[in-house]
């Protein structure tokens, strides 16, 4: 092997020699993981621009209701359902895994067990999911928030799951490294909780139905928890794995990882009822949810301290790693969503917010500022290393992210003071209904620009994905090393 | 150049192991190579602060939890404690003048059960719903024909400013108390150019009361029948109102409006 | 962290603690409620809530297909918690046992357009339903409520005029000479089920509020 050049040895300090055995070992695991995840990944981004298409439909219908109105598969009730299940389901859950399988085989040191398993999970799951997608706009949507698939796509995504679950527990169980790293308690517990939920949504709401508000009880408990025990612990453990990475620094604390991790298994999973605040369900109900999420301040604060702690005095990284840049925009989305969704949840809030705007432009806060975000930082990190193939475009990244940071702040800023405008105005009973309904058309008009923005960035993506991609079969090219070093590469040869 | 960069291809050509895979391993996972180690944890004490703040947010959780759970019963679904019982409501509230008030009550009555119908100006839907601006019905001397289908409603044809409208107005007399009646129709008959005189709680209270035992809606034939003022006390001719049920209708008053209704009739 | 068999349990007992806090619990506390019966005033035996009719529980599959929570709530907030009594909305706020015999429970999150929780008791007119349904334009100007035109027929108009179910369209929104509108069975039945909504009834945790003094109205200067 020849000695490493003076510009890898300007990106490893303190790598020895000796590490090269663990190069090996991780170069061994990338390339085992390339089939699986990559299905999974590739998957996941295509439904994002399925997502991302009925977005825009949705987006446009709401302010002007015309719009393809008279097909009944394309009624607002139906898009707008199919539009959250394929980002959910589609997009957020597959990248999801895809980044869970290659964390964990790192983390585990393990490479990846029985690929052909999870590539066959992955046929399910996109099998599933487009009957699920079709059923609903078809006219099956159950209605009930976050489980609009109808009950006879669950089965396939059910068998989906198992091999997901069950490939977790053998690799766990393989796992050559003894010390467990914050992200794999994160990444296990996600594996662990979901099937839990989703069984126990189905049970009580589809297949031997709940009587009355219980199916709500039922229905917020589960929809919450899919934020905040799927894709939140999902969403931590890449950034607890990424941040420290890129940037060649330790996690601030180890005390407040332990505390982070507990505190939010303990208190994330009481939150759901508080999306019934002043609804036809017992106090107690509503007073413990909201009890429970003001407790998730301490999740989130320790959290908080120790992603930006970390971070603090490394920010002028941020200028050439694509990978940082996105997993920091979504720590800090993470910080900001919680913080505004413990406010949300006392009363006197709820009682402007509740059923306006406001709420939607929370949870695009939180799954597409914080998680969105963080896969699309984590994917700019993961992909080349499994298909030992580098992104072609600068130009597309920069895209890419301007496209999303700025469609963000343009979606959720607008939209949240909309909503609570909205909100103020409904609450009083001598402005007509008409009239509320009236001043929120701006806010929703600039929320269909933001999603204009959003959509570059998604393309712009996809089209440097594909054009890596279309790479993995050509003949073997240098890499750019401007991306991590900020120094210019030579020509390269037969470019 | 070169030395800061190997050359990926010393001598050109491929292995044949794989296609286009350079000879240079390590080039070849440049990525990984050029990868910092995996993270490690550190190893910062807790802050106190952090604790403090802990402890803090527990003593706020248990007192919200002791104070506003309502006994964990399941029948207790009170916000009591956090807002405390308003007084009943007030839909002109915010106004001290009982003029202002009524009208303001009588405008959002109107936007909650007529504005949907009758539109928010006041000029119906062509062909279906009829107007309430510059309508004679509306405009007549005395609320006679216009509470009694509010309060059974109407069906069957109907001219209004010389349209002709076929549809049927639902009831609205377990919907609107008697005080919400009159000031829906005062309003009405004070919009959009209308100018009439306002019509009072005292004189619903009246008109409910004859036609207490009235079922089904009103045709227009039988209004026209009925003079717009005057004395309310009369019923239709459709259906009889006996002692009983007068008795029954009359003990529901609260004393003054027993008196005005006497008083009424005794004119 | 070092034990798996501690990470394991600690990640089933967490969740578990909600799933009985929040799930069986709430079963178990109304999961077996059941319809309210009283005496009304001539001595009848009073239920309430009550099964829908099987017209408008094919309805309420409509409600479901179409989508309607997306923009509908069905929940009243208690008096003084937002404005929805105020709005007359509703004369009194919802409660566990106004649900029990819904299919799914459909109370909806947002409020883009009014709450329907009792718009059987506001609006039980079939032309009006009908109308609103057809383009939403028609009763109201400025909805942001997309158009249903295929709960809707349209066809040539028999040889004996318009018939009896035809939609009244005028101006803008009319079909054209010997055209009519009529509404499929789909749209009969959503109707059937949005009449069907009421609330406004007594149960004992949550009695109508007692009708507030009936005061005459100073007349309003002429």
């Amino acid at each position: 092997m020849s000695s490493p050049s003076k510009t890898f040895s300007a990106l490893m300090p303190g790598d020895l020699p000796e590490d090269s055995s663990k190069r090996a070992l991780l170069a061994e695991i990338d390339a085992s993981c390339r089939v699986p995840v990559l299905f999974f990944v590739v998957s996941g981004l295509l439904w994002l621009l399925a997502g991302t298409a009925l977005a825009l439909v949705t987006s446009i219908k709401l302010h002007s209701p015309g719009f393809l109105a008279s097909w009944e598969f394309l009624t607002f009730g139906r898009v707008r359902p199919a539009h959250l299940n394929t980002v959910i389901y589609g997009f957020a859950s597959q990248t999801g895994i895809g980044v869970t399988l290659w964390l964990m085989c790192r983390l585990c040191r393990v490479p990846f067990v029985a690929p052909g398993l999870a590539t066959v999970a992955a046929l399910f799951w996109n099998i599933g999911l487009t009957v699920g997608v079709v059923g609903i706009l078809m006219g099956d949507s159950t209605s009930i928030e976050w489980l609009e698939m109808p009950r006879y796509a669950t089965p396939i995504l059910f068998v989906s799951y198992a091999l997901v679950a069950v490939w977790a527990v053998i690799t766990f169980r393989l796992r050559q490294e003894r010390q467990l790293y914050v992200s794999q308690w994160y990444l296990l517990a996600a594996l662990l909780w979901f099937p839990w939920l989703y069984a126990t949504a189905q049970i009580m709401l589809l297949i031997d139905p709940a009587r009355g508000v219980v199916q709500a009880a039922v229905n917020w408990w589960f929809a919450h928890n899919v934020l905040g025990l799927w894709f939140t612990p999902i969403g931590l453990a890449a950034i607890y794995y990424f941040i420290p990475k890129v940037i060649g620094r330790p996690i601030h604390s180890y005390y407040l990882s332990v505390l982070g991790f507990w505190s939010l298994a303990l208190f994330y999973n009481w939150n759901g009822l508080h999306h019934l605040t002043g609804g036809p369900m017992p106090a107690w109900m509503i007073t413990v949810s909201i009890v429970a999420s003001v407790m998730m301040l301490i999740p989130v604060t320790t959290v908080a301290i120790n992603h930006h702690l970390t971070m603090w005095g490394h920010f002028e990284k941020l200028r050439h790693s694509p990978t940082l840049r996105f997993v920091v925009l979504g720590a800090v989305c993470y910080t900001a969503t919680s913080l505004q969704g413990v406010a949300n949840s006392f009363r006197g809030i709820s009682e402007v917010v509740h059923f306006t705007h406001h709420t939607i432009a929370h949870a695009h806060l939180g799954l597409y500022g914080f998680f969105t975000m963080v896969m699309f930082g984590s994917l700019y990190y993961i992909v080349p290393r499994i298909t030992q193939r580098e992104w072609p475009s600068l130009g597309l990244i920069s895209i890419h992210f301007w496209g999303c940071f700025l469609g963000l702040v343009l979606y959720v800023a607008p939209l949240s003071l909309g909503g609570i405008l909205q909100g103020l105005a409904m609450n009083d009973a001598s402005v007509p209904f008409m009239k509320v309904v009236e001043g929120t058309l701006p806010w929703l008009q600039i929320r269909t620009l933001a999603g204009l923005l959003l959509a570059l960035g998604h393309v712009a993506f996809v089209a440097n994905l594909v054009w890596l991609l279309a790479r993995v079969f050509g003949p073997y090219r240098k890499p750019v090393v401007a991306i991590l070093t900020g120094i210019e590469t030579p020509a390269i040869a037969g470019k | 150049m070169s030395a800061d960069f190997p050359n990926l291809n010393p001598g050109g050509g491929t292995s044949g192991m794989d296609r286009g895979e350079a000879t240079d391993v390590t080039a070849m996972h440049a990525a990984i190579v050029r990868e910092r180690p995996d993270p490690v944890e550190g190893h910062e004490p807790l802050n106190l602060w952090v604790v403090v703040f802990i402890a803090g947010l527990l003593f706020w959780a248990g007192s919200y939890l002791t104070q506003y759970s309502g006994g964990f019963r399941s029948d207790e679904f009170s916000e009591a404690q956090i807002n405390p019982a308003p007084p009943p409501v007030e839909a002109g509230g915010g106004a001290d003048d009982p003029a202002a008030k009524a009208a303001k009550e009588g405008a959002i009555v109107f936007s909650t059960y007529c504005a949907a119908c009758h539109q928010a100006d006041g000029n119906g839907v062509a062909g279906q719903f009829p107007p309430l601006a510059g309508s004679e019905w509306v405009l007549a001397d005395g609320p006679n024909r216009m509470v009694r289908i509010v309060l059974n409603g109407l069906k069957g044809p109907i001219k209004v400013k010389g349209g002709d409208y076929n549809n049927q107005m639902n009831a609205f007399r377990d919907s609107m108390d008697d005080r919400q009646i009159a000031n829906v129709l005062t309003y009405v008959r004070n919009s959009w150019g209308n100018k009439a005189s306002p019509v009072t709680a005292a004189e619903v209270v009246a008109i409910r009361t004859a036609e207490a035992a009235r079922t089904g809606e009103w045709t227009a034939e039988e209004l026209e029948k009925i003079p717009a003022s005057g004395g309310a006390a009369e019923p239709a001719a459709v259906g009889t109102l006996t002692p009983e049920a007068l008795k029954e209708a009359l003990k529901k008053l609260s004393p003054d409006d027993l008196k005005a209704l006497l008083q009424d009739v005794s004119k | 962290m070092r034990y798996g068999p501690l990470l394991f349990l600690g990640i089933l007992f967490t969740l578990a603690s909600s799933w009985v806090g929040l799930v069986l619990m709430p079963n178990r506390q109304l999961g077996s409620l059941v319809a309210n019966s009283s005496t009304n005033a001539t001595g009848a035996i009073v239920l309430y809530p009550q099964a829908r009719s099987g017209e408008a529980q094919q309805g309420a599959e409509h409600y479901r297909s179409l989508g309607c929570i997306y923009c509908h709530s069905q929940q009243i907030r208690p008096d003084g918690f937002g404005s929805d009594i105020a709005r007359g909305w509703g004369k009194r706020r919802t409660v566990a046992r106004d649900y029990v015999y819904d299919k799914p429970v459909m109370l909806g999150t947002s409020r883009t357009g009014p709450d329907l929780t009792n718009i059987g008791e506001r609006q039980s007119d079939y032309a009006w339903h009908y109308a609103h349904l057809y383009d939403p334009q028609i009763t109201s100007k400025g909805s942001l409520m997309p158009p249903y035109p295929f709960l809707f027929q349209k066809r040539k108009m028999g040889q004996g005029g318009p018939s009896p179910d035809a939609l009244k369209l005028a101006g803008e929104f009319s079909v054209g000479e010997g055209w009519e509108v009529v509404p499929k069975p789909a749209a009969r039945q959503l109707v059937e089920y949005l009449r069907s909504l009421k609330t406004s009834f007594d149960l004992p945790e949550a009695p109508l509020p007692k009708a507030a003094e009936v005061t005459d109205a100073q007349p309003p200067a002429k």
